[in-house]
């Protein structure tokens, strides 16, 4: 469908250029891995960020989009024994703050002035970082550990630019929908334990399934 | 640049909004099925504490330097371990998966019935697996021969836990391990429920108590030499409960379960005596130093002590039963533990001269000084109490301290019940180290003068304490990621080492070992 639409696009008259475009976004990004259920646990995961889309050519332009989440579990230890956890020391949490960058090629149809499907294929980078605390009372607390890691990915989606705000001079305001597909690689997230020493893994997860933006932006 | 007082403020202020640890996002929960760590399970080594990770199936190794790190082996989990007399090695009973479906790779993919479990013996030194030995799994305890080159291992069935099985188990059996070769362990048939190993000094024989026989092991070759049987009568069960060698090695004594029998085994010229006595003795001890044996009961206020020539018996009388006995070098420290008594005495071994120390409340134990200047032990309250002063001594936990030289005795209250208490000697001074439930503090109580104790922060409520071989003291925490302190009573210092639970948080049941067809 995606690369029907590309096509379609490509193979389209020159009606009307690609617009330039900067958008607010509200996401949704799926988490089918099980092992991120550490830090969150729910399949989507909420978003928030923006995109910039440059018109390269007729009917084609590059999308950057930095989206950003963050989110976090109280985890509970079960099987404690009575002599050593109580309820306070049974727990601790584990936290992701996470930020991505997608960079690729935007194809879009011009069904009307103000309606614009569009296929996109985007890769780009994921960066995450794994917090884990014992004692969210204390910022100066012994079992403070954080680790961090890189992820390739990269989202395909098909998506709709509404523009119904005409104006007479170029700049108009518009929203857009879109969903897809996104994926990005199982990563180690790696920490250096308080007291130094090697790096130890704590976590390893990746991303992929169903995702959605919405946003609201400026069209020129 | 010259930082003026109004910009202090502002880059206090852009640190702490760079702490990614300030308001970490927590919108809902996650279980995990096991602890990341067991702070009951930690052993001291030479070189470092050593702790299982339940959750990770794991092993881990905390140094005192803040550091840890993982121990391989091979993808097994721990059963239980514990270290070799000098700390030199850790011993870890180890298992790991098996699913009979050679195409199953991961345990959760096993149907049931077909996972089982394949064990062994590992020593671990330096962090690393040195040696493995195939051992029967239900063989649970190591007693180690005073060289520390061989280990016998034997099953010690007082829990009463289900035995691991791996095939068949063979209940006389106990397995002799040469520690300084690679050779298989060498199994050895001794009889139903062999489960005491006392060891000549000199390390040649080993003494294996079992029902009704006693068995002496030659430790050159791991062969039976003497079977001494304790009873002719095949319907008759005589369980020893203890034992102890005289000490120039040529005489086992043994307690008998609700027998008043003595047995004196002498092994150098195969022959048994019974020493009656006027009850089943409580406890046996030998103190070494004044080559005499000391008994007491649980229902006879009197300890009996027993000279190795001609095993002559001195009575001397007590005003309440004891049940333990702590031998020192010219005299024994008794004490009940097992009721509401309060009585503690010193037993001079050669003028047979018992001192009498009241406690507050009823011991729970009673450590003695290396220099056997004082005792300390930790008071249990009492079931039932009465009013007033007395009433609230009664109702809390307590610390009891003995000057043994000036014959001085000291009970405190303390706030909570004690987790762990341990005592340490400088050159000229001693201490008491009592670490109390829920708080964060460590009571550093100078026994010279005990009612003011100094208290050391602790990063966290305290869990345990336990010995290191240096002398020097390790504490375990109240901490799920995983916090052990390092105290070194003679500077006052204290260093931690955190975050190790966290080794392995997310593991997979990938079955371990299936190159080697498990």
């Amino acid at each position: 469908m995606i690369s029907t639409i590309l096509l379609a696009a490509l193979a389209a008259g020159p009606a009307r250029a690609a617009d330039n475009e900067i958008s607010l976004e509200l996401g949704s990004l799926g988490t089918q891995d099980n092992r991120f259920n550490l830090v969150h646990d729910r399949a989507q995961m909420g978003t928030y960020g923006g995109r910039v889309g440059l018109k390269v050519l007729d009917n084609l332009g590059v999308l950057v989009d930095i989206q950003h989440g963050a989110w976090g579990n109280t985890v509970d230890v079960y099987g404690s024994s009575d002599t050593y956890y109580d309820e306070t020391g049974s727990t601790f949490t584990a936290a992701y703050r996470g930020s991505q960058v997608l960079v690729g090629p935007k194809a879009d149809l011009r069904v009307t002035d103000w309606f614009h499907p569009y296929a996109t294929i985007q890769g780009g980078l994921f960066f995450g970082r794994v917090l884990l605390d014992d004692d969210g009372q204390h910022t100066d607390n012994a079992n403070q550990i954080a680790a961090t890691a890189f992820q390739p990915g990269g989202v395909a989606a098909l998506g709709l630019d509404l523009v119904p705000i005409r104006m007479r001079h170029q700049l108009r305001f518009g929203s857009h929908l879109e969903l897809g597909y996104g994926l990005a690689a199982a990563s180690s997230f790696k920490a250096t334990p308080p007291g130094g020493g090697d790096k130890i893994e704590i976590a390893r997860f990746g991303f992929g399934g169903f995702y959605a933006k919405w946003g609201v932006g400026a069209y020129f | 640049m010259r930082l003026t007082s109004p910009l202090l403020p502002a880059l206090a202020l852009g640190l702490t909004a760079c702490n990614p640890f300030q308001n970490l996002p927590n919108n809902g929960y996650y279980g995990i099925d096991q602890v990341l760590w067991d702070p009951t399970s930690a052993v001291a080594a030479v070189d470092g504490v050593y702790i299982t990770l339940p959750n990770a199936r794991a092993l881990a190794r905390v140094k005192d330097d803040g550091t840890f790190d993982q121990v391989d082996l091979d993808g097994a989990e721990v059963v239980r371990m514990v270290a070799n007399p000098d700390a030199s090695k850790v011993f870890v009973w180890d298992r790991w998966p098996v699913c009979q479906d050679p195409d199953v790779k991961k345990a959760d993919d096993c149907l049931d019935g077909e996972l089982s479990y394949s064990y062994e013996l590992t020593v671990v030194e330096d962090g690393q697996r040195q040696l493995v030995k195939s051992v029967p799994p239900y063989l649970n305890r190591l007693a180690f021969s005073p060289d520390g080159s061989t280990a016998v291992a034997y099953l010690d069935y007082t829990s009463g836990d289900d035995l691991p099985v791996d095939g068949v188990v063979d209940l006389t059996q106990v397995s002799f391990i040469n520690l300084q070769t690679e050779d298989a362990p060498t199994s050895v048939s001794i009889g139903f429920s062999a489960n005491n190993v006392i060891f000549s000094q000199d390390g040649a024989r080993a003494v294996v108590l079992s029902r009704s026989s006693v068995v002496v092991v030659d430790l050159a070759t791991f062969e039976k030499t003497v079977e001494y049987p304790l009873t002719l009568d095949a319907n008759q069960q005589v369980d020893p409960s203890s034992a102890v060698l005289t000490p120039d090695g040529r005489y086992a004594l043994i307690t008998i379960t609700g027998s008043s029998d003595l047995y004196k085994l002498d092994l150098d010229v195969e022959a048994i005596d019974i020493i009656s006595l006027d009850a089943a003795p409580a406890a046996l001890s030998v103190n070494t130093a004044m080559d005499k044996s000391v008994v007491v009961y649980s229902g006879l206020a009197r300890a009996d002590v027993i000279e190795h020539e001609y095993f002559d018996i001195s009575t001397v009388p007590l005003d309440e039963p004891v049940t333990a006995v702590i031998p020192g070098s010219t005299f024994s420290l008794l004490y009940n533990d097992g009721s509401n008594t309060h009585d503690v005495y010193k037993l001079d071994i050669a003028s047979l001269e018992a001192t009498l120390y009241v406690m507050g409340n009823p011991l729970n134990d009673l450590l003695l000084t290396a220099s056997e200047h004082y005792a300390v032990g930790v008071q249990r309250p009492e079931n039932t109490y009465g009013s007033g002063l007395d009433g609230y001594q009664d109702s809390h936990w307590g610390l009891g301290v003995i000057d043994l030289v000036n014959d001085q005795d000291l009970s405190l209250v303390l706030q909570a019940e004690p987790v762990g208490t341990a005592v340490v000697e400088e050159a000229d001074a001693s201490y008491a180290l009592v670490l109390l439930s829920g708080l964060d503090t460590l009571l550093q109580l100078d026994l010279s003068n005990p009612s003011v104790p100094l208290e050391l922060a602790l990063d966290a409520p305290p869990v345990g304490i336990g010995a290191l071989p240096d002398g020097r003291f390790f504490i375990t925490h109240d901490s799920p990621l995983g916090l052990v302190s390092f105290l070194d009573p003679a500077a006052g210092t204290l260093s931690s080492t955190a975050g190790f639970g966290a080794l392995g948080l997310q593991t997979d049941d990938t079955l371990p070992r299936l190159d080697a067809s498990n």
